[in-house]
């Protein structure tokens, strides 16, 4: 691997790692269980979008793996590893359908996909499939925070394209 | 249409859609108020909400308190981190639970119960 990428994938973990933990101490604002602002997910999209879908995987996996190891349980880890799975999944199907000019939209299909499977290990560890319905509450959340996420990274892009950082 | 547009009208209506749903769903009211209480999937005790009373729930993940008043049953202390099950404050509708995830603990009406259904009974 060129020692650029290894650099940048360090480095990329690294933030998704602070930013995983910071927000993780932040408590909920809305009384309903694994809502929150996805900032991680800025992260993924920035890798996916200068290091390409590889490296970015591998930010990913270096954020599940170690942001579990520091603020979670095993069950966390499940949910950590499942709802980034099926995040990283279609937002990677998604960027391949629409172009990066959408960003915001390839944001919103991983939040709501990143929901789909926390619920999907949900469904296993409680032992009941009714939770699934909690989904008409988190879809919404999701398309909202997905949004806010996605933007995001649009600027950031931006800001970082200007300062020739990462050619 | 642009692709913009497009995406902005599919995932307007599936916002549009889910709101519906809950909506819909939170207006219909059980047809008894019991309550079951499960753990870990699996029935813990059923409770009828005409009765005030409580009682703690103890589990080998922590503790729960129950707490029933006119008709409406709430949890009023948890051991779990993040008290979530506290700020849900009682069953709204007949599809509404009160879940403390840390103690797998779920709080529904008897008949929108899933529990009954994958127990096999």
């Amino acid at each position: 691997m060129k020692l650029k990428n290894l650099t940048i994938i360090t480095v990329l973990s690294a933030f998704s790692l602070i930013i995983y933990v910071l927000e993780s101490e932040i408590p909920p604002i809305v009384p309903i269980p694994g809502v929150k602002l996805g900032l991680a997910n800025v992260i993924t999209l920035f890798a996916m979008s200068t290091i390409g879908v590889y490296n970015a995987f591998i930010v990913l996996m270096i954020k599940i793996f170690l942001g579990s190891l520091f603020t979670g349980t095993v069950v966390s880890f499940a949910y950590s590893f499942f709802g980034g799975m099926f995040c990283f999944i279609a937002e990677w199907l998604m960027h391949k359908i629409v172009s990066h000019e959408q960003l915001w939209a390839i944001s919103i299909t991983g939040a709501i996909f990143h929901n789909i499977g926390q619920i999907a290990v949900a469904t296993v560890l409680l032992g009941t499939e009714k939770i699934i319905w909690y989904l008409a509450v988190l879809i919404p959340v999701a398309i909202i925070t997905g949004a806010f996420t996605g933007v995001c990274t649009s600027y950031t892009l931006k800001a970082v394209e200007k300062t020739n950082l990462l050619r | 249409m642009t692709t913009n547009k497009k995406l902005v009208i599919i995932f307007l209506a599936v916002f549009l859609i889910c709101v519906g749903i809950v909506f819909a769903l939170g207006k219909i009211q059980p047809e008894e108020k019991i309550a079951v209480i499960s753990v870990d999937g699996e029935v813990y005790g059923e409770v009828d909400l005409s009765e005030d009373q409580s009682f703690d729930i103890k589990t080998e993940r922590g503790t729960n308190k129950i707490l029933i008043e006119n008709g409406d049953i709430r949890i009023t202390e948890a051991t779990c981190p993040d008290k979530l099950c506290i700020r849900h404050e009682g069953l709204h509708n007949k599809y509404d639970t009160i879940v403390c995830l840390p103690n797998k603990l779920i709080i529904e009406y008897k008949n929108s119960a899933g529990i009954d259904a994958v127990a096999g009974r």
